[in-house]
Parts: C-alpha cells; structure tokens; sequence
C-alpha cells in the first residue's frame, strides 16, 4: 500500500514546477497508507465525512482544515489560527480526523504554478467554455498557460451572462459589478482571489469586456472596477465567490492525480457553495 | 436730527457696504474644517492614522461638502455636478489601506481619476479611524439606525442585538430590505431561530470571537477562504451559528450619512451632504 509521503513524493517528481514548502500535510500523518483520495476546494466536515463514508483518507484541498491561513499575504490574513484552536468545532473536527486516520494535504501554490493553469481550465470546462478559448494552443491537455485566460463569446449581456453562469455552476450567491446591459463578447477568468494588479493585466488585453472571478477585497479591486467603469469603459466583473471559481479547479487535481496514484480510488468531492441567498419572492431561501 | 445730505447718504451707504464685506466670513477651506473635525470629534487624534489629505489643496475654499462611504469616481463625479468639492471619505480613494499610489503612477484609471479631482479642484480627506473610535461607532451608528434596531440593543451604541426570536431566513429577509443590499448571503440553517445577533469584522477572529456568544452574526466584506468555511463547519459540528454576509458598502455606509448631520452642525458655512457612494454589487437572481 502507498503512503501519503510516497503520494506526496509522486506530485512532486510530476508537478513541473517547484514544490511550495507551504503546500503541505495540514492535518494528519505523512507515513499514513492510503486507502483512497478525495479532491475538494475545502476540507469542510461533510467532505470529511463523505470521504469516510467512500473508504478514502487522503484529503487533497485548496483550503485549510483550521479555516485561517497565510497563503495570500500577511494584509489578508488577520489573526484567527489562536482563536480558532480554541473552539469547540476545531476539538470536534481535529477528533474526527484523528479518530478516521484522515490526512488533509493543503495543495494550491505548487498547482497554481503549472505550466497549465489547472483551476482555469477547471472553471472552462465547468463552463462549457473549451470551445471559446482563446488560447493559442490546439490541444486541451497544452491549453491554458500563464495568460490564456482569455474566451470569445457569443455576444450577450452582463445579466444574461450571470443568469447563464448561475444556472452552468449552480451558484446562487454570484455578485456583478457593472450595467445589467453592458454588452459582453470577450472574457477572462481569473478563479480565486483577485487583487488590482490582477484586474490591471487582464484589462490589457485588447476587447476584453468582462472578467468572471472569485473574490475582490471591497476597498481594492471591487472599487478599481468600479473606476474602470466610471472612466468610460463598458465592462462586467462578475465575482462567483471563492468557492465557485475554485471548485472545478479541484477536479482537475483529481483527474491529475489519477494516473499518478493507480493504487488506490481518486475522486473529487466539491465542498458546495456556503451561501445562500433571499430571493425576491417570499419565503423563497434558495 | 439733521436730514441727511447725499453725501451724508454716500457716506454710511458705504460704510454699511464696507461693514457687510468685512463681516462676511472668508470662504471656508478644507483644512480648517478638518481642524473643525479634530476639536469636536471628542476622541485624541492619533499620530498614525489613515485619516489625512488623499488629493487636492486642503487650503481649497469650500463650495460644499460630501459625506461618502468611499470616494469613488462615479461618487466624485456626482459630488462635483453638486458643486460639493470637499470629499470626506470614509474609505480609501487609491484602492488601498494606505492610499499607496507607487505602482498606479501609470495606471490609466489612477490617472483619469487624479486628472479628474485637480481639474474640479476637488479635496479628498479620509475620516475612517476616529470616526469609528467615537463612542458609539459613528459607522455602526448608522447601520443599527437604517436596520431600525435601535430598540433590539443590549446597550445602546453597541450595534449588538437581542431581537424577537425567529428563524434566520427572516432575519435575512428583514436585513436585506431593511438595507436595500442585492448581494446579501447567507451561512447557515435557514429554519434556525435565532435572537442573539452580533456585528461581525473582515477577518476571521472577528468572526470566531463575536460568534461565541451570539447566534448569527453580520459581516461586511469578510474574506471568504476563512469565515464562511468556519461557520459552516460550526454548523455541521452541530452548533446553532449563522453568519450574514453583506457588501462592506451596506455594512457602512449609513454611517456617514450621521457624519453629514454632524459636521452640519460645526460648519454653517457651506452646504453639507451625505452622498452615498451606492452598493457596487447586484445578484442577477435576486
């Protein structure tokens, strides 16, 4: 049987990119043999639970199992690791995870780094988008690399787009910035966080009218789109949360894993959006 | 008493002119209303703060001050058709903390925008870190008041709340009319009653420490890789939580409308107007 570590050391040699120190065992031990993997954005304790339910212990997330991390920066990740230890859902999800013999490896920065942008292509395909792209590579497996993020689309509008891309993802708490009949025929997706300079590189490019992402900071890039529209430009950010954008990336992580550990079960269990929303008629919660 | 020669005539007639001129006050500037600001905030001002100058002359002779949750360009635009050129911002300008301008030197939006205040020869003050410092929150002052929650305060100014217990889809409900917001979510059982509910922050402490000893909580702008994905773990650990996730703008906004009645009340001189800068966000499904 394979162990964690002996998983771990495949990723490695397959990555074609350097290993980032901080994608790492989060939970959980590394000489664990693995019985199956499961891939999710977040390893939330129904997706704990799932993969106890399905036989697999190895739990390959984007998020972490404590909830706070520094991934991003020291400006995004305000203190909450010491509080978090102390309540009473960190006790009950650290026993679980001890109790099942669960692994939780923590895996974005060295996936992030690919030659192929893996949560762009998940998000694409997740779409319907593969036929859009604008990247100039024929094959699937070759598209997507640092900057082809771009798809021409038949032409629509801000609303119908959201109302298109709500429906495809099945997300409910999707957010636009911009004029519900702003014309849209070219856009980006940038899944995940996304910060001005983001915004900046991808509104170079010549006729792109929308961006479909994650998450802004609402005092960065939130009101920097907003100031590329009250300059003149007729542009769309629509946001998906950052569990939407993220999700399908992690299917592509288990479709990436598959072939590298033929021993055992590798399966994608999404972690389901947190949110919902109150819809215009009443008692409507969806 | 003697009439009155035209000359005598000519005489007073100017002097009551040359009295009128010198009792009219000269023009209000930015900076003595900030000074203005600094006497009656009724806090001690701080040596580091973010509530400084952003743009513009401060010794600009006011024709009318704006009261705004941040100064947008679309706000600024507004503000100028309005002939309010003083912009009292409770939110960055530059898209940042720090109002940090180094890398946008070459931005065109950055540009458009500064071009924009010199050529209305508008002034752009922050007023973020006392006015929050006042006791109550001058900001959450206004969001307990446009909630019309005043009476659900366990003590006044606190903007925390025992409100009559009832399920959290209500609530929801109640917050996202009562706010006018259109891009409320939800974490959550929507059929769980709740009574005890508290004001959240961005990060992820904030929400550990505020959602101990309440049911729910609402927060503005909370990064979503931590909060979200810990309270829906609470949950499922089978904890009775709930968070409420609104746009930073509804969280804060109403605050500054408080602002405009106050600084009202300290400067005659010009018109004073809260102008709010709009929820930048909507949900095509709400």
């Amino acid at each position: 049987m394979i162990t964690v570590e002996q998983v771990i050391e495949r990723m490695r040699g397959a990555l074609g990119a350097p290993w980032n120190e901080k994608d790492r065992i989060a939970a959980g031990s590394g000489d664990t043999p693995v019985s199956g993997i499961v891939t999710t954005y977040a390893p939330t304790l129904e997706v704990l639970r799932k993969a106890v339910a399905a036989g697999r212990n190895l739990i390959v997330s984007r998020e972490a199992p404590y909830w706070a991390h520094e991934l991003y920066g020291r400006a995004y990740d305000a203190p909450g690791a010491e509080l978090a230890a102390k309540t009473p859902t960190y006790a009950i999800k650290q026993q679980y995870i001890e109790e099942h013999k669960l692994v939780v490896l923590q895996f974005s920065l060295g996936w992030d780094a690919r030659k192929t942008n893996g949560q762009v292509r998940g998000l694409a395909n997740a779409l319907g988008w593969g036929r859009y792209s604008q990247s100039p590579a024929k094959h699937d497996a070759e598209r997507y690399g640092p900057g082809d993020v771009y798809f021409k689309l038949p032409s629509t509008t801000a609303r119908k787009l959201g109302l298109d891309i709500a429906a495809r993802l099945k997300v409910r708490g999707i957010r636009v910035i911009g004029a519900p009949e702003t014309p849209v025929s070219k856009a980006a997706l940038a899944p995940g966080l996304m910060l001005v300079p983001d915004v900046r590189q991808i509104l170079k490019e010549p006729g792109v009218d929308a961006i479909i992402g994650g998450e802004p900071v609402e005092w960065e890039a939130g009101p920097y789109f907003d100031d590329v529209i009250a300059s003149g430009q007729r542009k769309t950010l629509i946001l998906l949360g950052q569990q939407a954008s993220a999700e399908p990336g992690s299917g592509e992580v288990a479709a990436w894993l598959k072939p590298l550990a033929p021993e055992v079960p590798v399966e994608w269990v999404p972690a389901g959006e947190p949110f919902w929303i109150v819809r215009d008629k009443k008692g409507a919660e969806g | 008493m003697k009439p009155l020669t035209r000359r005598d005539f000519a005489v007073t007639a100017a002097s009551a002119l040359m009295t009128k001129v010198v009792a009219q006050p000269a023009p209000v500037t930015a900076e003595q209303v900030v000074e203005r600001i600094k006497k009656n905030v009724g806090v001690p001002w701080r040596d580091q703060t973010v509530d400084v100058f952003k743009a513009g002359d401060p010794e600009t002779p006011l024709t009318g001050i704006a009261t705004t949750f941040m100064s947008t360009l679309s706000m600024l635009q507004r503000a100028a058709e309005n002939r309010k050129n003083f912009i009292i911002t409770h939110e960055p300008t530059f898209y940042n903390h720090l109002d940090k301008t180094d890398d946008l030197r070459d931005d065109p939006v950055y540009q458009y925008k500064t071009e924009f205040i010199r050529k209305h020869n508008l002034v752009v003050w922050r007023f973020h870190d006392h006015w929050h410092a006042r006791k109550p929150d001058g900001i959450f002052k206004g969001f307990t008041k446009t909630l019309g929650w005043e009476k659900y305060e366990t003590a006044p100014g606190t903007s925390v709340f025992t409100i009559p217990a009832r399920p959290l889809a209500d609530v929801a409900r109640e917050v996202q009319e009562r706010l006018k917001t259109r891009s409320l979510r939800v974490v959550g059982d929507p059929a769980l009653v709740v009574s005890k509910i508290g004001r959240g922050g961005h990060d992820l402490a904030s929400t550990i420490r505020t959602l101990a000893d309440h049911d729910a909580i609402i927060a503005g702008d909370v990064r979503e890789w931590d909060s979200p994905v810990y309270v829906r773990d609470a949950v499922l650990a089978g904890q009775k939580k709930a968070l409420i996730v609104i746009a930073h703008e509804r969280w804060e906004e109403f605050g500054m409308e408080n602002c405009a009645e106050w600084v009202r009340s300290f400067v005659p001189e010009v018109p004073v107007e809260y102008m709010p800068s709009g929820e930048p966000f909507w949900n095509p499904l709400v």
